[in-house]
């Protein structure tokens, strides 16, 4: 069974079609906007991006994710941190 | 979810180049005359409604089919889609002649929503939402 770090990088992926990444290399610390990306690492995603995320996470795992939310697009784990907290 | 409506402008002579051809800029500011006459006239919202309803442009784009010359009055038909689950909202437009039988262009822009303060709204502001809900209803 997928882990919930992988199945939030298969929903990036899969939301925004982003064809040229391989789910399986994202790393999990990596930050996901290019704000953070100074070096080159990371999805590279902007904060337009992170509206469709907003109804990906929704649809997918229930979880409405509010302006004052906005630190959990850090990174992949800091999403599924996120999702876990709200879950439990 | 969309929304139609006509705009009817009148190209003012301030619009048009020494060539006699409006100018490109002009085209994205009759999309913004179409965006305004649909917030106050459509959704019936007052100035004080639209100025709290912060929407920067995220994307526009135009395809300039034909000549619009001075003297003649256009319709922009426009199309609003949007979806009361994503702050994000997409205008359609189309220029026609006054009978509609002639295209001149083709145009889009998309808008998020900010708050006050200019961050990034994950939700479109309530009072967008009731006058667009009131509006499909």
């Amino acid at each position: 069974m997928k882990n919930l770090e992988q199945q939030i990088c298969e929903m990036i992926v899969e939301r925004l079609n982003l064809e040229d990444v391989n789910v399986e290399e994202i790393d999990y610390e990596a930050p996901l906007f290019s704000a953070y990306d100074e070096q080159g690492i990371g999805l590279g995603l902007d904060s337009v991006d992170s509206l469709e995320l907003v109804v990906a996470i929704k649809e997918q795992f229930s979880i409405t994710i509010t302006d004052e939310d906005v630190s959990v697009f850090k990174n992949v784990t800091t999403l599924a941190n996120f999702i876990r907290d709200k879950q439990s | 979810m969309e929304i139609c409506f006509d705009y009817l402008f009148e190209p003012r002579f301030s619009d048009f180049d020494s060539y006699a051809i409006a100018h490109h800029s002009k085209y994205f500011c009759w999309f913004e005359e179409a965006r305004f006459y649909f917030l106050r006239n459509i959704l019936k919202m007052s100035n004080e409604d639209i100025s709290d309803i912060r929407c920067p442009l995220i994307n526009l784009s135009c395809e300039f089919k034909k000549l619009i010359t001075y003297g003649e009055a256009y319709i922009i038909s426009s199309q609003i889609i949007f979806d009361m689950e994503i702050a994000k909202i997409k205008f359609v437009y189309q220029i026609y002649n006054n009978d509609k039988t002639v295209r001149f262009a083709n145009g889009v822009t998309e808008h998020v929503f900010l708050s006050s303060e200019g961050k990034l709204l994950f939700k479109m502001p309530n009072k967008l939402i009731l006058r667009l809900n009131d509006l499909v209803k």
